[in-house]
């Protein structure tokens, strides 16, 4: 019915077996009596003439030929047009169009109001008529373009249908064939019915390129989650750790340190420098009156090569990781008359946390041994000055400790 | 002038006392700690000992020797001659302690039982040394010697 409608309106120039329909686009006039909003009486003419251009079906009148027999029959443009249908067929018969689109716009309390017109040229009836409201910004010009497609789409008497979508975050970019056709959430535009693949570009966020299908005069909805795009990937981190809970001696151990790691594809390699504080506590039961009690905290250093392997290291939230090292460990004392220097190895497993942010931090633990420490506990000696028993303590021991880790 | 005189005498006696004092602890590089009894003789079974007790030793040990006290360095070389022994643990404890309170010493270690009276005709040597809370030896009195009648 609507087809046969269009071939009446258009029989002249359309279904004389003339491949073009020939349209002329009038200025919009401004009728916010804001002088400062004229430039949209050309931008929305040339918006409708750049929507129509890209369809080959479509011929626009000779837009100066236009403007010189609007001066020369000294015409209130659109004023004249809406008033008379007679002048507005006699203009576009002049101009050879089948139909002219012209309109105007107003200002409301700051949103501007846009209403465009769609008449034919041989029976002056007004096709089409369409009202866009939207504040002064990009996504009014996202709504003129609609607004001009949905005028063409009129014209070559597609099947329409409408497409909402939305995306989370919004304030998305949907691109059908690399033009935008508005920012999300879009509400209700009119669209050829069909499929469309679309890409959803965010900065900050994955691309998204998906299909939506456009069902003919029902409300398309699609809602899409757009994902965070992953960190850059750090290949150097440098990290500074603790190590403070202890599972197996009864000698309370602690570390500390600093580590350098690089990544070759999911391994890292590394070197661990810092210290390991040995607390050592005994009681002299011989000594008279009450026991006599001593602390020894023992310092040492320790360095050591490291080798991991890391589970998912690009992930954006964690990264297990297991690996293992060999190093050398060295302490002394002239207070407890104690000294040690011995290769150690050591086996480690952890997490890291947001690893492909430029700070992240981790929790691991590891087990490792550097043999028997001998420390030299004080007895006393009624007889003159204190003497020595040696007591042997294992270093065995599996930590748990966290650290930050710095990515560049 | 009188006054001045007299003032001159208590300085002079004064010196000579220091001049006459040559106690020296038995272990070296100890602070002395000064004994006054048991001296010489003693007509008691069970004498009481007395000195100076320094307040900063945290533990002080008193021994009643056979023979003279031999030193190496601070260590007692005649452990053996040791026949008896007493100690604390209270910080600036009195300074005194009678006999009864001893405990044997065999061989160098201090048995639980207390020892018999001293023998009439037997000469012994005592002495008291004390150490700080590191146990480390820091203070200590000469030796001295003296006979049961």
């Amino acid at each position: 019915m609507k087809k046969l409608f269009f071939l009446l309106v258009f029989n002249l120039s359309f279904a004389q077996t003339t491949n073009f329909i020939t349209i002329a686009v009038l200025d919009f006039k401004n009728l916010s009596k804001n002088p400062g909003y004229d430039f949209l009486e050309k931008t929305i003419a040339e918006s409708f003439i750049t929507t129509l251009k890209k369809s080959e079906k479509f011929k626009l009148a000779e837009r100066q030929r236009l403007i010189d027999l609007i001066d020369e029959k000294k015409l209130v443009l659109s004023g004249l047009i809406e008033k008379d249908v007679e002048e507005t067929k006699k203009i576009g018969k002049l101009i050879s169009a089948d139909a002219i689109i012209f309109g105007s716009f107003s200002s409301i309390d700051g949103n501007i109001e846009i209403n465009a017109r769609l008449v034919s040229v041989d029976s002056g009836e007004i096709i089409m008529a369409e009202k866009i409201t939207e504040k002064m910004g990009d996504k009014l010009f996202y709504k003129i373009n609609e607004l001009a497609e949905s005028f063409v789409l009129k014209l070559l008497d597609y099947k329409t249908g409408y497409l909402n979508l939305d995306t989370t975050p919004q304030g998305a970019e949907v691109k059908i064939d690399n033009n935008v056709i508005g920012i999300t959430p879009i509400t209700e535009k009119k669209m050829k019915t069909g499929t469309y693949k679309i890409t959803i570009v965010k900065n900050g966020y994955e691309i998204k390129t998906t299909s939506i299908k456009i069902e003919e005069n029902i409300k398309n909805n699609y809602n899409f989650y757009l994902e965070k795009k992953a960190e850059k990937f750090y290949r150097s981190r440098f990290s500074i750790f603790s190590h403070f809970v202890q599972f197996l001696q009864p000698d309370y151990q602690t570390d500390y340190g600093l580590s350098f790691e690089y990544f070759l594809g999911d391994f890292s390699i590394g070197i661990e420098g810092g210290g390991n504080i040995l607390f050592h506590s005994y009681e002299d039961k011989t000594a008279p009156g009450e026991p006599y009690k001593d602390l020894m905290i023992l310092h040492n250093f320790r360095f050591n090569l490291l080798l991991k392997y890391n589970f998912f290291k690009d992930s954006k939230f964690v990264s297990p990781y297991l690996g293992g090292g060999i190093g050398i460990f060295t302490g002394s004392s002239e207070e407890y008359n104690y000294s040690k220097t011995a290769f150690f190895y050591k086996y480690i497993l952890g997490i890291n946390f947001f690893p492909s942010s430029i700070v992240s931090f981790f929790i691991d633990a590891y087990y490792y041994d550097v043999g028997d420490i001998i420390l030299k506990e004080k007895k006393f000696n009624f007889f003159g000055e204190y003497t020595y028993i040696e007591k042997p303590v294992k270093t065995a021991n599996i930590m748990l400790g966290l650290g930050l880790r710095i990515g560049f | 002038m009188k006054k001045l005189l007299v003032l001159i005498i208590l300085f002079i006696f004064n010196s000579c006392e220091k001049v006459f004092d040559d106690s020296n602890p038995i272990f070296p590089e100890t602070k002395l700690i000064r004994v006054s009894l048991p001296a010489y003789t003693t007509t008691s079974d069970y004498p009481d000992f007395v000195w100076s007790s320094p307040s900063d030793c945290k533990y002080q040990v008193v021994g009643i020797f056979t023979n003279k006290i031999i030193i190496n360095g601070k260590n007692i070389v005649n452990k053996n001659d040791c026949i008896a022994m007493w100690h604390t643990g209270l910080t600036g404890q009195a300074g005194n302690v009678n006999y009864t309170f001893f405990k044997v010493t065999i061989n160098g270690e201090i048995k639980d039982y207390q020892p018999s009276a001293l023998q009439n005709g037997n000469t012994y040597y005592w002495a008291v040394w004390g150490y700080d809370k590191d146990l480390k030896l820091t203070h200590s009195s000469d030796q001295i010697q003296f006979t049961k009648n």
